[in-house]
């Protein structure tokens, strides 16, 4: 059956109809996982996992040996194109790898060697649609009086109902920071969050009170239970995550940290440690300074920093080099202004991006570097709509520019980092009392999990002698 | 007064130098910017007939059963990369 170009902007049913297509025509490769959390309306929503072996014993031991890199999209309603970034991407990586193709976005070309790897070394996990409410509100301004169908188009939120007002930011939501009130500074800028239900950016009446919001958190923790069963106490010396959320617009590529300006010098100066709260959120480099001045910086391990910073200008030279389109990868908490010297911050709490990279630092999760890729360019004169979602031609254009960016990342996803360059955060004797106990409570789970994989190894090895032999 | 710039606010500088940025309000926040002494422009409602962006309709891929197919250019190896 011939496939439908992708020549339009797919709805929140075609979003859903995609997905189980590839898990469909790629069984030995993709499975669709269905998240747990209903939305406000009703909406089920789904990811799609690729890299799943077709061999049972390889996946019962290799399958735990792999990093993920999981892109999530389309937490913010009007911001379209995300959903088409990540399906167009993933059919893409599945064709090329059944087809013993390379792949072309552009000047981006990758060899299929490396579509090959990606496939067989990691977990390529793809959300397409974090806020399917949101995107079937926005998508359907047209059935609206045309006197609100700007604002119907642009709605950003999801749509739970509240006395009054409507949708929570699920960008903003997340527990990372969330009571804003209490970490920030008063004179941070108002992009941190807000309080105020008919907000665009309403933080929630709780952190993760939004069942969007707690899909993203179930399906990182659903990755790291494919590390290896004895990690759970030593997470740190696996091979890390990568977690990418994709938003519009201006052209960049972000890396945390998102509350306040990066330094490397004082793991104690961080977001656990409530000496600092009240102060968050204002730039010391801004040509202004605030009245609070700049006395918070939030810590971030030296090589982790370096590593996030590696992956932004990875994905932004590969997405520029596809067509030309300059990106710039700049730490999410400034914001260069064109054409201007200065910088704007743009402190956020609640970001699905902080909460991601710091689950390692509070818990014993995996460590997961995050980036937001925010495609597409502003349209003049401030013409918002177009610029969030422009017209197809564009944003076809987009997808393949953005795709080169993901293709890029998780080839370098595949280069193992050194597990002895540990940082501050990885040093047991700095780890705070709530991972020490997490850790403790994990030691029987770990001695089991040494056992079963020891029978594990031991099953696979007959398994492979047997096989040799019938050959 | 929280506005809503976009997920970034993107500035630019205008001719004369002045610097300027998109933002989304009513009709109401626009009065208050102005009450403020910023300069506002507003950019009309777009025409019921402007071209809008195209969103698919019904099920194009009927419920899983055609596959989608991604945008970029698949190589093999009889091709030149750069073809």
């Amino acid at each position: 059956m011939t496939s439908p170009k992708l020549d339009r902007y797919l709805n929140v049913d075609e979003v859903e109809s995609a997905i189980l297509g590839l898990a469909a025509e790629y069984p030995q490769l993709a499975r669709r996982i269905t998240l747990p959390h209903q939305t406000f309306e009703g909406r089920t929503s789904h990811a799609l996992i690729i890299g799943e072996g077709s061999d049972p014993v390889l996946l019962l031991i290799e399958q735990q040996r792999r990093p993920c890199v999981l892109f999530t999209a389309c937490a913010h309603a009007r911001e379209w194109g995300g959903a088409e970034i990540c399906l167009s991407f993933a059919a893409d990586l599945l064709e090329a790898y059944r087809t013993h193709a390379g792949l072309k976005y552009g000047n981006g070309v990758y060899d299929k060697e490396t579509v090959q790897r990606i496939i067989d070394e990691l977990y390529v996990v793809v959300l397409p649609c974090v806020n399917p409410d949101g995107r079937h509100f926005s998508q359907t301004y047209t059935e609206a009086p045309i006197e609100t169908r700007d604002a119907r188009e642009m709605w950003r939120k999801n749509r739970r109902v509240f006395n009054g007002a409507i949708g929570v930011d699920i960008n903003r939501n997340h527990a990372f920071l969330w009571d804003y009130k209490r970490y920030f500074s008063p004179q941070a800028n108002s992009t941190v969050a807000s309080d105020v239900e008919s907000d665009d950016a309403f933080h929630g009446q709780a952190q993760e009170s939004e069942p969007e919001t707690r899909n993203i958190h179930w399906l990182l923790d659903r990755l790291d239970k494919r590390s290896p069963p004895v990690w759970p106490w030593f997470p740190d010396t696996l091979a890390p995550h990568w977690y990418v959320d994709i938003h519009s617009f201006s052209n960049s590529v972000l890396y945390v940290w998102g509350d306040d300006e990066n330094q490397t010098t004082n793991p104690f100066m961080d977001f656990r440690s409530s000496r600092w709260d009240g102060i968050r959120g204002t730039s010391c480099s801004q040509s202004t300074p605030s009245p609070a001045g700049c006395g918070y910086q939030e810590f971030i391990d030296k090589t982790d920093e370096m590593a996030a910073r590696d992956g932004a200008a990875t994905v932004a030279e590969a997405i520029s080099k596809a067509r030309g389109m300059a990106y710039d990868d700049i730490q999410a908490f400034n914001l260069k202004v064109p054409l201007s010297n200065g910088k704007f911050p743009y402190p956020t709490s609640g970001s699905a991006s902080d909460y991601a990279y710091s689950r390692h630092i509070v818990s014993s999760a995996v460590k997961a570097h995050s980036l937001v890729v925010e495609f597409g360019r502003l349209y003049l004169p401030h013409d918002l709509p177009r610029s969030f979602h422009p017209e197809w031609p564009e944003m076809a254009e987009i997808v393949k520019e953005v795709s080169s960016g993901m293709l890029a990342l998780c080839a370098s996803a595949l280069t193992r980092p050194n597990p002895f360059l540990l940082g501050p955060h990885q040093r047991p004797w700095t780890w705070p009392w709530e991972i020490w106990v997490d850790r403790i409570r994990k030691m029987p789970d770990v001695f089991r999990a040494v056992s079963r994989e020891a029978i594990r190894t031991v099953a696979a090895a007959i398994e492979k002698g047997i096989s040799g032999t019938r050959r | 007064m929280p506005l809503d710039f976009g997920c970034r606010p993107v500035v630019t500088e205008e001719p004369d130098g002045t610097l300027s940025v998109g933002v989304f309000v009513t009709e109401g926040q626009a009065e208050s910017l102005r009450n403020e002494g910023y300069e506002v422009s507003i950019r009309e409602m777009r025409a019921e007939n402007e071209p809008r962006p195209e969103v698919g309709e019904g099920d194009r891929f009927q419920g899983g059963r055609i596959p989608l197919e991604g945008l970029g250019v698949k190589v093999h190896d009889e091709e030149e990369p750069g073809a």
